[in-house]
């Protein structure tokens, strides 16, 4: 395929979407997306099932061809490379590893298609095998091991080739709940240390918190916002990611002229609210996050939105509670920290007066997708 | 848009509709000039009506013959009968075979086929003997009972030889549905409160049930096509619609009745077999992360007491005709036992009465079957590999095109071939023939058994191999072929049993030199030298049974090797 002469010679490491499609008869599974991956960056794709985040993946690995779009790996077009000569690790949500060969052979396969040494090989799978702490387990066969083990020679089996991107298709997700936070770590802490260019698809947006440098979250095939997990989480561009990246309240309100009515938060003039002076005429809507509803404030407490509420049901959870209220008859949830979770463990079915400060208020666009959570 | 990556797509999806096709080639030409081709040649003959111009008044005069609709009755009754009896054996033995162990267990799984690919003649040898008025069977219910029972030339003779031959096939087809049963689905049964036989009621048999049902369907179609065991079995009084259609052939020289009555047997056949395809597309499959069941021992205990007497039974009803046959090998008319009969077999002179030398029959078997297997395997293989790979949506059709052979008369398409073979296929070398023939016939089974194998394979394994720097070719030999490798010589072992038994084809167009071990039989038979014809029958079924067992040591050592997947 013909490049543009300037396109090589700024060779940039990472992976880049270019307007990526995909359609699978009249569906369109992953529809115009376009993304760069920084060298050794780990991006995490979230989003509901059915959402395009495995296509996605599989579009960058080769395994399926884009309707239109290209993908660019280290500043080369592979668009139109299959997928063994994209040098991609893939680590796939069953793990697929080969019935008919050794954990070693598995591990070793990818070298070999490499055409290294036999030595090298030899010499490569043992560290990957130490690697993932399974050296003792060179000669079983996949179907002699536990979910976990199954889990560290895919990852092994992925890296031993030394590929450029990794890929990881749901890979923890045929995991137990206590394993799956351990090898996420682990998992994090390779990647950190080979430096190496990955992405990670996942349904677990608490998952790709954790682990990633950035998160891309995905609905019906379109990127909905990409960013940091904290920009993802403090400043939502869409209801969508705003319902899919941690807990909110979404708090409805109606501007009229120069007033705005919130409900059983009261009326306000609009010059009096900081912030909602571009506001448009007609029904508006705020997400709260849980920590920023404030119980019983003190007269000192920065100003906001008050109403009042009955505490319905306290989520003991450790350093940090969740406390169901019911606000005029809508559930509001709102984080209590330390200490001030037995006192208000206390108050079950009890009135409380709520506040939202001004500044944790987070105006939505005029919705156009709908909040998972609502 | 990137213009190049539209072409890319185009260039591999046309990549890929081009492997398809090639890999399609083989399959097409065999099934096209030596099954379509001849099959059309004989059933046109029903249309013809005197001179050139077509008509259906010869079909419209058979289907309002009392003659004919009496005898579609019949042949659709002892079908239904036989389909019958092989699901009360092959239910349990199927049952045997996914649920228990017993010594011997290998030894039976590996010889379970042996029934299905054993020459009618080789059958019918035996049940004469068996069930003959001074055979064993009757003896011992004269010793016990006092009386003999008239079994040979009744319909309970050709019953018994067809649940003979398709009882065993029954049983692998529920013993395939029994092992796809998760056990944890009846363990969760049990744990919600339900008794045992509540879990048989309500998850068991709804799980084994379509397997049962294919299964019986499968032996109706195989009975409803019987031709030399009724003929040999049931004596004059009985015939069927194949038993017409050879006499109308071979007897009274009547082609164009014989053709619209095999048109109509062929239409009826097909019409079951869309039924048996349809059972089977509905048959669920199981989950992915899904746990073999264990076998449980056959313990010396009164809960158990049924399954040993039903071994025992099993045992008589297979091993009983079996044996006979190699008791009458080894009698001596004149008191004792002597080997005499397999000199004869053995030798390799002329005889007047034989033709051939019968040493000359046993080494065209293996030739042909050797032949017959790996034509068949080659394009049967292509054939699922298309299919299953890049074909999916059209896997009805394709499928049901590829079963063909099982459901047109085995006389007509003989006689079809025995036309053609002196027109267009002249050009095929005499040597083949009777090979290619063979691999038409046994190519369904081979569609039939790499089907599941392949369809086993996790494509997502391809996958992986791929993003690990294999090519397509290069995953194929590394995770395709290895995983199906198992199947693979499980195909080929029953294409060459298949073609090993075959009598009705064989002795159609068999020139005098190429005689096969059951003609050979028919041959001993004819000539009054019925220990000759029992040795022979023993030599083939040893052949056979060895080449299964062969076959089935080295899955299994492939299996262990290489871990493969599925038993077909």
């Amino acid at each position: 395929m013909r490049r543009a002469a300037g396109e090589e010679s700024g060779v940039r490491s990472g992976v880049e979407l270019r307007g990526l499609t995909k359609r699978f008869g009249s569906v369109a599974a992953v529809d115009g997306v376009s993304l760069s991956v920084a060298g050794g960056e780990l991006l995490a794709v979230v989003g509901p099932s059915g959402c395009g985040k495995t296509t996605l993946l599989r579009l960058v690995a080769g395994l399926e061809q884009p309707d239109a779009g290209s993908v660019l790996i280290d500043g080369r077009d592979v668009t139109a490379m299959p997928p063994e000569r994209r040098d991609v690790g893939f680590v796939f949500q069953q793990f697929a590893l080969f019935p008919n060969m050794t954990v070693a052979g598995n591990v070793e396969y990818g070298l070999k298609r490499k055409g290294a040494s036999r030595k090298e090989r030899a010499r490569r799978v043992e560290e990957m095998l130490d690697m993932v702490g399974l050296a003792e387990l060179a000669h079983r066969r996949p179907d002699q091991l536990s979910a976990g083990q199954q889990q560290r020679v895919a990852l092994a089996r992925a890296l031993a080739p030394r590929p450029k991107t990794l890929l990881l298709d749901e890979p923890l997700s045929a995991l137990d709940a206590a394993i799956r936070v351990r090898l996420r770590d682990e998992l994090r802490e390779a990647q950190r240390r080979l430096g190496i260019t990955t992405i990670l698809v996942t349904h677990d947006q608490e998952e790709a918190l954790a682990v990633a440098d950035r998160v891309a979250v995905m609905n019906g095939g379109r990127l909905e916002q990409v960013g940091t997990p904290w920009e993802l989480y403090d400043r939502p561009r869409t209801p969508f990611v705003a319902g899919f990246i941690g807990r909110g309240n979404f708090l409805d309100a109606r501007v009229a002229g120069s007033a705005i009515d919130f409900g059983p938060f009261g009326r306000l003039e609009k010059a009096s609210v900081p912030g909602a002076a571009a506001l448009p005429e007609g029904p508006v809507q705020a997400l709260v996050r849980p920590e920023a509803v404030l119980l019983d404030p003190a007269e000192h407490d920065e100003a906001g939105l008050t109403a009042s509420a009955v505490v319905e049901d306290v989520i003991f959870g450790g350093e940090r509670s969740l406390v169901k209220l019911l606000v005029d008859g809508r559930t509001w949830t709102a984080a209590v920290f330390g200490g001030a979770t037995q006192e208000v463990l206390a108050r079950r079915g009890r009135p409380v007066t709520v506040r939202v400060p001004f500044a944790a208020l987070r105006w939505m666009p005029p919705a156009s997708g709908t909040s998972p959570r609502s | 848009m990137k213009p190049g990556a539209g072409r890319a797509w185009a260039g591999e999806h046309g990549r890929r509709q081009r492997l398809a096709v090639l890999l399609l080639l083989p399959a097409a030409a065999l099934l096209g000039a030596v099954f379509y081709l001849p099959v059309g040649i004989a059933l046109v003959q029903g249309f013809r009506d005197g001179g050139a111009s077509l008509s259906l008044a010869r079909f419209v005069s058979l289907v309002t013959d009392p003659y004919i609709l009496r005898l579609v009755r019949f042949t659709a009754w002892q079908a239904f009968l036989s389909a019958l009896l092989s699901v009360a054996i092959g239910v349990p033995l199927g049952y045997l075979l996914a649920n228990r162990s017993f010594p011997g267990k290998r030894l039976v799984s590996s010889l379970v086929m042996v029934p299905f690919v054993m020459p009618a003649i080789t059958v019918a040898l035996g049940f004469l003997v068996m069930y003959g008025t001074n055979g064993w069977f009757n003896e011992a219910l004269q010793a016990v009972f006092g009386f003999k029972a008239q079994v040979l030339h009744t319909l309970w003779a050709i019953v018994l030889a067809h649940a003979f031959y398709n009882g065993p096939l029954v049983a692998r087809m529920t013993q395939g549905a029994w092992e796809r049963l998760d056990p944890a689905l009846e363990e969760s049964a049990r744990t919600l409160g339900a008794s045992p036989l509540a879990v048989l009621r309500d998850v068991t048999l709804p799980a084994v049930a379509p397997g049962v049902v294919s299964g019986a369907v499968l032996a109706f179609i195989y009975c409803f096509m019987s031709f030399p065991i009724v003929l040999s079995l049931g004596g004059a009084r009985y015939s069927t619609l194949e038993v017409e259609v050879f006499t109308l052939m071979r007897v009274l020289l009547d082609y164009e009745t014989a053709a619209a009555l095999a048109a109509i047997q062929a239409g009826v056949s097909l019409l079951f077999a869309y039924v048996f395809l349809r059972l089977e597309g509905r048959a669920p499959s199981p989950f992915a992360s899904f746990r073999a069941r264990r076998p449980r021992p056959l313990a010396a205990k009164p809960g158990d007491l049924w399954l040993w007497l039903l071994i025992a039974l099993l045992l008589v009803f297979f091993g009983g005709p079996l044996m006979s046959i190699v008791f009458d090998s080894v009698r001596d008319p004149r008191g004792g036992f002597t080997l005499a009969a397999y000199g004869r077999v053995g030798s390799s002179g002329r005889d007047f009465h034989l033709g051939a030398p019968p040493l000359a029959a046993i080494q065209n078997s293996l030739r042909f079957a050797a032949v017959a297997a790996a034509i068949a395997l080659a394009a049967g293989a292509a054939f699922v590999y298309a299919v299953v790979r890049f074909l999916k949506r059209r896997l009805p059709l394709l499928e049901t095109l590829s079963l063909a052979p099982i459901a047109v008369s085995s006389v007509a398409l003989a006689y079809g071939l025995s036309v053609a073979f002196r027109g267009p296929l002249e050009i095929v070398p005499q040597e083949l023939r009777i090979p290619l023939t063979h691999a038409v016939l046994a190519f369904p089974f081979v569609v039939r058994a790499l089907r599941p194998v392949l369809e086993g394979v996790d494509g997502r394994l391809v996958e992986a191999a791929r993003t690990l720097g294999a090519g397509r070719w290069r995953a194929f030999f590394d995770v395709e072929l290895p995983m199906a490798l198992t199947g693979l010589v499980v195909a080929f072992a029953l294409s060459f049993g298949l073609s090993m038994s075959e009598t009705t084809a064989t002795l159609m167009l068999a020139r005098p030199e190429q005689v096969t071990m059951p003609v050979s039989v028919y041959r001993f038979l004819a000539a009054r030298d019925f220990a000759g014809a029992s040795a022979m029958a023993v030599v083939l079924m040893i052949v056979t049974g060895g080449v299964f067992i062969i076959a089935e040591a080295l899955a299994g050592w492939v299996r262990r090797r290489h871990g493969g997947t599925i038993d077909a």
